[in-house]
């Protein structure tokens, strides 16, 4: 008995099996995911043109260093977002310590910080000239370089410490997840089995929570993967840079192409490793019956230990960059504050806006689709628009630039010829070009949070209200709006907050002196005027906080259904 | 007509009547998997009638085309004397006054408890539908919760609601999927018994679906058994339980003891002594069962048997025996005693049938 399909609310698609496979709703549906495929299948192709003799250059010279410096980049950054992020959750959800209830979303701040705010602004303190150094000097008399030794902020370990304590949000909010979802019965059934503290955490909590904790970790690795700014500042040459030097300082656009494929590959292993690890264990819910955890008691020493242990990370992702760009704003404020940060303030959110509002129309379209005509049209549908997410900015820059340049070449000589109208480029280099390409990399954000919401309304419902005297369009007003316009505003805040930080995708589409806040303070960045940055990048971070706050009170909330302390 | 031959309720036309749902003829598949077969039931004003089946048997699928929620492929579906679905017509699950009580309550969380019993009074005066919701509120005992939002309620008090919510526009239709099933037992006699009164005040016809025989007899003034998609019978608790017309109706209301032989001389020889088969011709394979509470203690008897197991169930004690014959493996039966004088491990006790509690079958075809 097949209950789900057949929601009551719209047509029944099961008679008419045609619906599954056609009809305007799967078709448009189709076409959608095709136009956010394209531009993948684009850079994918081009692995199959001949390699130029640019490409033969290029695998001599830099592509053995492009590819070590983004392996070791994505060890380190596993590494270190593992140790923080499961060991900080862990620490939360099993001991008590002083601030316990404060770090559990305290520890979530480091979302709001952009890789690059952090590389500027760790810059801008432990550089030379930066007053870390400075002050150092002046208590030891040390005056030169050669008087001691200084870790190098703009290196590959620096680029691995920013990305750390930015991503590891990531892992740390999944394996919370996966440990506050485990029975405290498995856990107690290791005690009484003769294992201790530890070894419960290592052969049983660890284990049970990997599926949770690889779907977090390989967040953090695409975004690593993802990451322009960073690198770029930091000259660690990655995928991501090369793509760029390629493109824009060699112009050769079919050789960055090919560079982005072979970053894609890189995207592909951290998704079939997340795969496999998610395929092999179908444990989860180890137990119906839901227990509060214990929460431990720890001795002092120890209980202030792991308060250190959770405040450090904080510390370090988000309130030491943010007490600087809050000194550094107020000291540049008057002189960057003027007509052209309120600009750059309204591109960012006219930018951020309209993607937020498209990408929650489209997430609607595709999840309502799913539900009301299921079919295999529908599924491929959706699970091709989500993986835009797992694209790296650049990788759909340089995809979107192919694509678009070919349909503006052929829109315009087909406008010539019918009409004799010689418009400018309608997609190359315009806000409808950059919204698109946005459109293609976070339409799973918003998709995956409508979707979330839409499921928290069952088939149940949409036929209670049907018996109780409601024809499809009133259940959808007076069930559906209401019970949706949570989970919508969250997707479009979601996006808006993810386009306000996006850089490489911006940087590569925008039109020409189109610059938002992100675009700024890269640029100020890169010409050494950190200090000036700061305001920009503090906009950003500021409108980041907004969806951390959700996330928290969120979280505040789900902890009341646990009931403890 | 209720409790006449049930199956002349299944094959025969059945006469529209002009109170009450009428069900003629009903098949319906799911991507060409037949889940029911030719189903044809009627269900009266006032009257409660349930379907019970085990779960995959087609029962809520039921529910679900009389609600309109499922296209009907085949047959028809009327309710007081109007054609709600047929090859022709599909009146849309809003325009049917038939209400549905889901087994997940389906209780809109951004309403309150009053706020959801007036979401169904859609059809009634504006004027009146607060006095009509905390009626029915108090009907069900939950008035004092009229503000409170569903999630700070318990299952029990939810399913009140949506019993609440389900009368409060006065359906010509109660539809009930499994309501008490997510319930614990002791609160789901208690919601059955709220139920019941409030069903047996209103002059609704209702069907309802339930796995549970116990809860079938306790609530319907008919049952009809489902298997694979068919009604295999029909009829009152009392006709159900004592004409059988299957070991499967048999089965589902009491453990049984089966055994299967041929008929000879009108008898089967089972290892309980010879059980006369009536109406079965010699030669033919049938299955005898008997009820576990059919058996009982008989000092005199040379039925004889060890004790394996015995508890005490409730009022009841329950036997597990091996019969003690002459040769090869001891044969093992359950018997049900309604004394609580339990024999001790290992006696060797002496045992009778009931010959009311005694059915003959034919077997099916090995």
């Amino acid at each position: 008995m097949n209950l789900s399909a057949a929601s009551g609310l719209g047509r029944q698609a099961r008679r008419f099996s045609w619906t599954r496979w056609g009809g305007p709703w799967p078709i448009s549906a189709f076409l959608l995911a095709i136009l956010v495929a394209l531009p993948v299948l684009v850079v994918g192709s081009s692995v199959f043109a001949p390699a130029g003799e640019v490409w033969r250059h290029l695998s001599e010279t830099v592509l053995s260093r492009y590819i070590l410096n983004s392996a070791w980049l994505l060890l380190g950054v596993a590494i270190g977002t593992l140790v923080i992020g499961v060991g900080t959750a862990w620490l939360v959800t099993m001991y008590r310590f002083p601030g316990r209830r404060s770090f559990e979303w305290l520890l979530l701040l480091p979302f709001a910080m952009p890789a690059y705010v952090l590389a500027y602004t760790y810059t801008g303190l432990f550089e030379f000239a930066g007053p870390i150094q400075g002050v150092l000097r002046e208590v030891f008399g040390w005056s030169t370089r050669r008087d001691y030794w200084f870790p190098d902020v703009r290196s590959l370990g620096g680029a691995i410490w920013m990305m750390t304590f930015v991503l590891y949000p990531y892992v740390y909010l999944l394996s919370r997840a996966a440990f506050l979802e485990q029975s405290v019965c498995v856990l107690e059934v290791s005690r009484t089995l003769g294992r201790t503290r530890l070894k419960t955490f290592y052969s049983v909590a660890l284990p049970l929570a990997r599926p949770g904790i690889v779907v977090g970790l390989s967040f953090a690795l695409i975004e690593t993967l993802n990451d322009f700014g960073t690198v770029q500042y930091f000259a660690v040459d990655t995928f991501t840079t090369g793509i760029f030097r390629t493109w824009i300082g060699l112009n050769e656009p079919l050789a960055a192409a090919q560079l982005a494929a072979v970053l894609m590959l890189f995207v592909l292993a951290v998704l079939v490793l997340e795969r496999l690890s998610r395929g092999k264990s179908k444990v989860h819910a180890t137990s119906t019956r839901h227990q509060a955890l214990p929460r431990y008691v720890l001795s002092r020493p120890a209980a202030w230990a792991a308060a250190l242990s959770c405040f450090l990370p904080v510390f370090f992702g988000f309130l030491l960059p943010a007490t600087a760009l809050v000194l550094w704003s107020i000291e540049t404020a008057p002189q960057m504050i003027d007509a052209g940060f309120f600009k750059y303030a309204l591109n960012s959110f006219l930018l951020a806006s309209v993607t937020a509002g498209l990408a929650v129309l489209l997430g609607v379209f595709l999840a309502y689709g799913s539900r009301l005509q299921p079919g295999p049209v529908m599924s491929f549908a959706t699970r091709i628009a989500a993986l835009g997410y797992a694209v790296p900015g650049a990788v759909i820059a340089v995809g979107v630039l192919i694509v678009y340049t070919s349909i503006d070449r052929v829109l315009l000589d087909w406008l010539k010829a019918a009409f004799g109208l010689t418009p400018g480029l309608l997609l190359t280099g315009t806000v409808a070009g950059v919204v698109l390409a946005y459109l293609v990399r976070f339409l799973a954000v918003s998709l995956s949070t409508v979707d979330a919401g839409l499921a928290k309304i069952t088939p149940s419902m949409d036929a209670a209200a049907r018996t109780l005297g409601y024809p499809p369009r009133a259940v959808v007003r007076r069930v559906h709006v209401p019970l949706m316009w949570g989970s919508l505003l969250t997707a479009a805040m979601l996006v808006f907050v993810d386009v306000m930080k996006e850089l490489p995708a911006t940087i590569i589409l925008r039109p020409f002196n189109f610059d938002t806040l992100a675009i700024r303070a890269y640029q100020l960045a890169s010409d050494e005027r950190l200090a000036d940055a700061s305001s920009a990048s503090l906009a950003i971070v500021l409108v980041g906080i907004i969806p951390v706050i959700a996330l928290s009170v969120a979280i505040a909330r789900s902890r009341a259904g646990h009931g403890d302390d | 007509m209720a409790m006449t031959d049930a199956k002349s309720d299944i094959q025969g036309t059945v006469q529209a009547t002009p109170d009450g749902v009428v069900v003629e003829h009903v098949s319906h598949a799911y991507d060409g998997k037949p889940v029911l077969e030719d189903v044809s039931l009627e269900v009266c004003s006032r009257e409660i009638v349930t379907l019970l089946g085990p779960s995959g048997c087609g029962k809520t699928t039921m529910l679900r085309l009389i609600a309109g929620l499922e296209e009907l492929q085949k047959g028809r579906i009327s309710l007081d004397g109007r054609v709600l679905a047929d090859g022709n017509v599909n009146v849309p699950p809003e325009q049917r006054s038939a209400s549905l009580l889901f087994q997940d309550f389906a209780l809109f969380p951004h309403l309150t408890v009053i706020d959801n019993v007036i979401f169904g009074l859609v059809k009634w005066p504006e004027a009146e539908r607060r006095a009509r919701a905390l009626h029915v509120l108090d009907q069900v005992g939950m008035v004092e919760y009229a503000d409170v939002y569903p999630h700070q309620l318990s299952g029990g008090q939810q399913q009140r609601v949506a019993l609440a919510r389900a009368r409060g526009p006065r359906p010509r239709l109660m539809l009930m999927d499994e309501p008490f099933s997510s319930l614990d037992t002791t609160l789901r006699r208690q919601v059955r018994d709220v139920v019941l009164w409030v069903l047996q005040n209103s002059v609704s016809a209702t069907l309802m679906v339930t796995h549970d025989p116990e809860e079938a007899m306790f609530m319907s003034d008919r049952i009809a058994v489902i298997e694979a998609g068919r009604i295999v019978q029909m009829g009152s608790p009392q006709n159900l339980y004592h004409a059988p017309e299957s070991s499967f109706v048999l089965g589902f209301f009491g453990e049984v003891n089966s055994f299967v032989g041929v008929v000879s001389q009108g008898h089967v020889e089972t290892p309980l002594g010879p059980i006369r088969a009536r109406g079965m011709q010699d030669g033919m394979r049938a299955e005898v069962c008997i009820r576990a509470e059919g058996m009982r203690l008989d000092p005199e008897s040379t039925l004889r048997g060890t004790v394996v197991t015995a508890r005490m169930v409730g009022r009841q004690t329950l036997l597990h025996l091996d019969l003690i014959s002459g040769e090869g493996e001891p044969v093992h039966i359950h018997a049900r005693l309604n004394d609580l004088v339990a024999p001790v491990l290992g006696d060797r006790v002496g045992l009778a049938v009931d010959p009311q509690q005694v059915f003959v079958f034919p077997a099916p075809v090995p």
